[in-house]
């Protein structure tokens, strides 16, 4: 229990030293056109007030994100057992930190753009060639899910090909040293349990990658042709990351679903631990280079500006900001679109005018809430 | 082709996505036989309503500049040529502009020399 204390404890602590780096500079890559999910002419991100509001948005977040941590440590110190709940509850500690910081900047940046007049065109985009291929998922890099797919069925296929040789034990779980250290009766079900979860988490991962490609990213209507080629380039280096990480994931559940079926076989730690860590590493690198919706990336846009009188980019004072609540949560009823870039951070939201994502957004809760009273009762039994 | 709609302007919306349509069908920007995307992944794209999209596909379909594929698909219409007579609803319009034109004091051959740069403005590719 004290290993897994342990192990707990330096996962939160991981996690709290990577939230407390990247809070502070989430409005670094949002885009020119958004002040803590506010429409704005991207010349106000230079004022006196934009550049308070950053400093003030910078010290909540590092304040909070310095408490959690002390917390944390104290928490474990003083009662370490309890360190599983704190594994499950503090990525709500996050998400509260970073309200805290958002709710008074965003309703500042709302009073500042009405009383300096910070009026936007209300003028919306389209690039007909990357609707006509998002619409049909043609840009999106396939290959990766296929070769996923084949690791799937190479893991269903060895297991039901092994499953009459089986002895009537099998391992099921396995230490650092990668000795197996759990075991249950032989069954169907123990023994397709990797495949199935394998299969889960591509259909997931898959589901992810077509978000990424189906989601409309936020773009700057001063310059919406370098706007567009950003998303493009930003989808396809997020696309490739993805598909990425999804075959490493298969390959890891391959191994494991190998471990089970082969008794005595074993693949090295650093093995599993690189396929389940390394792919990370670019997405990671990529979400915080590329900055919302490639908002960071370097890109020759096409030459070509948009169709359309010039008169009507005239500036006015009515403004889309009411359709968003912080700049996160999104509510147009006119708006087809299910997926769309949240105006604050690079994260994808939902269009929650849409009946699907009610429905959707209220089984996630529903379970979520589900899940963690479950779990709460589980390990406070334990205790 | 970038497509770029006013939501606030007087201009009805599906009026502002057909001129921009026309617009690139008349400078080349938009090919012959090119795929439109659906109503629907327009529509989502720039944030309107999906039979505000429909209503323009639907004016261009009835005008000829584009054919729609099974219902689904909006394609750019093959470009007329060797035509010399403008539709009555062209002439019309051109009739009221060159009203506009006589009554801001616009001479006969500056209207005329106007109208031949904007047609060979758009043909060569620009947008105003």
């Amino acid at each position: 229990m004290s290993e897994l204390n342990l192990f707990l404890f330096v996962t939160n602590i991981c996690v709290a030293v990577l939230c407390g780096a990247l809070l502070p500079i989430v409005p670094f890559l949002t885009r020119q056109s958004f002040l803590f999910g506010v429409k704005v002419p991207p010349e106000a991100q230079k004022t006196d007030e934009a550049k308070a509001l950053k400093r003030n948005y910078i010290a909540i977040t590092a304040v909070g994100g310095a408490i959690a941590l002390a917390a944390l440590i104290w928490q474990y110190v003083a009662a370490p057992d309890y360190t599983i709940f704190t594994a499950m509850y503090f990525p709500f500690a996050i998400i509260a930190i970073q309200l805290a910081a958002l709710a008074p900047s965003h309703r500042r940046a709302l009073e500042l753009k009405s009383r300096l007049g910070w009026n936007v065109a209300e003028i919306t985009f389209a690039d007909t060639k990357t609707s006509f291929t998002r619409g049909n998922l043609s840009a999106m890099p396939r290959f990766w899910y296929i070769i996923s797919l084949l690791l799937v069925f190479a893991s269903f296929a060895i297991a039901l090909a092994r499953y009459p040789a089986l002895p009537d034990l099998v391992p099921t779980h396995w230490g650092f040293d990668m000795a197996p250290n759990a075991w249950r009766d032989k069954s169907l079900g123990v023994v397709l349990s990797a495949p199935i979860f394998n299969a889960v988490m591509v259909a997931f991962m898959c589901l992810t990658g077509i978000l990424i490609e189906k989601a409309k990213l936020p773009n700057d209507h001063k310059e919406p042709a370098r706007s567009f080629a950003q998303h493009k380039k930003y989808r396809r280096l997020m696309g490739h990351g993805m598909g990425f990480l999804t075959v490493a994931l298969a390959a890891l559940f391959l191994i494991l679903s190998l471990q089970t079926v082969y008794v005595g076989f074993a693949a090295p730690f650093w093995l599993v631990l690189a396929l389940g860590v390394v792919p990370c590493i670019p997405l990671c690198a990529v979400a915080i280079r590329a900055g919302q919706g490639g908002t960071l990336l370097k890109v020759v846009p096409a030459e070509e500006p948009a169709a359309g009188s010039g008169d009507m980019a005239r500036d006015n004072a009515m403004s889309d900001d009411k359709l968003w609540a912080l700049g996160l949560l999104y509510h147009n009823p006119d708006d087809p679109a299910y997926f769309v870039g949240n105006r604050f951070g690079g994260n994808i939201g939902f269009n929650y005018s849409r009946l699907p994502v009610k429905i959707g957004a209220a089984i996630f809760i529903l379970s979520m809430v589900a899940t963690y009273v479950w779990l709460t009762s589980l390990f406070a039994a334990m205790l | 082709m970038l497509i770029k709609i006013d939501t606030y302007a007087e201009k009805p919306i599906y009026e502002q996505l057909r001129d921009n349509i026309l617009l690139g069908i008349a400078s080349g920007r938009l090919a012959e036989n090119e795929s439109l995307p659906s109503a629907r992944n327009l529509a989502a794209d720039l944030g309107v309503n999906f039979h505000t999209v429909n209503k323009a596909y639907d004016a261009l379909r009835r005008d000829g500049y584009i054919v729609m594929d099974r219902r689904t698909t909006a394609i750019v219409a093959a470009r007329k040529t060797g035509e010399s007579v403008l539709s009555a609803g062209l002439a019309a319009k051109l009739s009221l502009c060159a009203a506009e034109a006589i009554c801001d004091g616009v001479d006969e051959s500056a209207f005329a020399k106007i109208c031949v740069e904007s047609y060979k403005k758009i043909k060569g590719g620009g947008i105003q």
